[in-house]
């Protein structure tokens, strides 16, 4: 894979043909299909989106060498928080149901002798479980407090009368055990599932495993290395206000 | 790309001797690595090994061995203190031992060196579980505790975890649900008495 940066003068539609998987990427920033010649720099001045930022997300997503922290550093909380809840939304609408549609299709063609399948149905769901209890914290609890706490930041107000002594470090260590769980199912197919199944299938369902476990690989570095010192950052200012 | 030698000793005096007396006879990449879970990662990640100097006691040497056809292309050289000497017992490429001149062990490793074409790679670091190895994981997927599973096989917590290590080391999985899949998957456990869903 071509591992160019892209920047601002690039057309859309040319960074598209070098990397298609960067399709739901631009989705979550309201971009869609129909670009024309148009370049980054234009699309984004339409649509009001910083092409810094968006330039930022699509170059860690295609290069996993490249994560320019410094750019991402300067971008608003709120900024980099509708992004993460634009790309939950994905996961929910679309990445989750299809991973299960899959599924569901290797079990239907599985006439007899499916209990490894069985058994790997199981260990999905309790993983989907997890993964959606740690979404959901995420969505109702982890990114209004960011919210609030920006407005706090802005305003001057001190947030110990909403949230106590909570802090945004109790998040950090989230998300290893959910990508651990994603890892072993894949392991669990690769290594250790016996070849009676249909082999087309089995490979639809591991590359929906494997593109979704990049596209979570790049949400939690954001999360984690982005996110997390910027709302440190902000606790620290509005504790010391 | 970079050809490895690796040096495996608890003692860190006779690691850094052999590596020192290793540096004058070959530009060879050289580490020097205690025993341990993270050394066994990291044999098993590395691709053009040219020699192994190991101390011939410890378990995992024997584990390295076991793993390893007679055809590897990278030799194994086997530390002994002189208490342990043994005469030859043909399981090592070659034997040295602590009491040998720092020349004497030159002279040795140096012409097996150049004796051999081609480094190559530890192609199966434990795929297979050991037998202990296999009751840990039993007891473990059956939900039992560290601390039931060393009272229940007559070894310290410590040896327990050491073990659960290897095993998620061994079959590139971590959780417990996952290892209870490959557990069921493998027929290590008994579904015929128990629903193995109750396990997941």
């Amino acid at each position: 894979m071509n591992m160019k940066i892209f920047i601002a003068e690039d057309e859309l539609s040319w960074i598209i043909q070098q990397n298609y998987l960067l399709l739901p990427i631009i989705n979550r920033f309201g971009l869609s299909l129909g670009f024309g010649d148009k370049k980054v720099n234009k699309i984004c001045d339409e649509k009001g989106i910083s092409s810094d930022f968006f330039l930022a997300i699509i170059n860690t997503y295609h290069n996993p060498d490249y994560f320019p922290e410094e750019a991402l550093l300067s971008v608003s909380p709120l900024m980099i928080i509708d992004y993460l809840q634009n790309t939950h939304a994905y996961y929910l609408e679309y990445s989750v149901p299809r991973i299960e549609s899959l599924l569901n299709k290797l079990l239907e063609d599985c006439s007899d002798h499916c209990t490894e399948l069985n058994m790997i149905e199981s260990f999905y769901k309790k993983y989907n479980e997890e993964f959606l209890i740690h979404i959901r914290n995420e969505d109702e609890k982890i990114f209004p407090y960011v919210r609030d706490l920006h407005q706090y930041a802005e305003n001057n107000h001190n947030n110990q009368v909403k949230y106590g002594k909570y802090s945004i470090r109790q998040f950090e260590k989230e998300h290893t055990n959910v990508d651990e769980k994603l890892n072993d199912l894949k392991n669990l197919l690769l290594k250790y599932l016996k070849p009676a199944y249909n082999q087309n299938l089995c490979n639809e369902f591991l590359f929906a495993l494997f593109q979704f476990e990049q596209d979570l690989k790049d949400h939690a570095r954001i999360e984690d290395k982005i996110l997390v010192p910027k709302v440190l950052e902000l606790e620290k200012k509005i504790n010391n206000a | 790309m970079p050809e490895h030698i690796f040096i495996i000793h608890p003692s860190e005096i006779i690691r850094n001797g052999l590596k020192e007396a290793c540096k004058d006879f070959t530009d060879l990449n050289i580490t020097v690595l205690q025993d341990g879970n993270e050394t066994l990662n990291e044999l098993a990640l590395t691709q053009n090994i040219r020699a192994l100097i190991i101390d011939a006691t410890l378990p995992m040497c024997k584990e390295i061995l076991n793993q390893t056809d007679t055809a590897h292309s990278f030799k194994i050289i086997g530390i002994y203190y002189p208490a342990d000497w043994p005469n030859r017992t043909g399981e090592f490429d070659m034997e040295v031992n602590t009491s040998m001149s720092i020349d004497k062990i030159q002279e040795l490793i140096g012409d097996l060196l150049d004796n051999q074409p081609r480094a190559g790679k530890i192609e199966s670091i434990g795929h297979q579980l050991s037998d202990r190895e296999q009751e840990v994981l039993k007891l473990l997927v059956l939900g039992h505790s560290h601390k039931e599973i060393g009272s229940s096989l007559n070894i310290s917590i410590h040896t327990v975890i050491s073990h659960r290590k290897n095993i998620t080391l061994k079959l590139g999985i971590k959780s417990v649900s996952g290892l209870a899949v490959y557990a069921i998957i493998s027929g290590f456990i008994e579904t015929d008495n128990i629903n193995p869903e109750s396990l997941i």
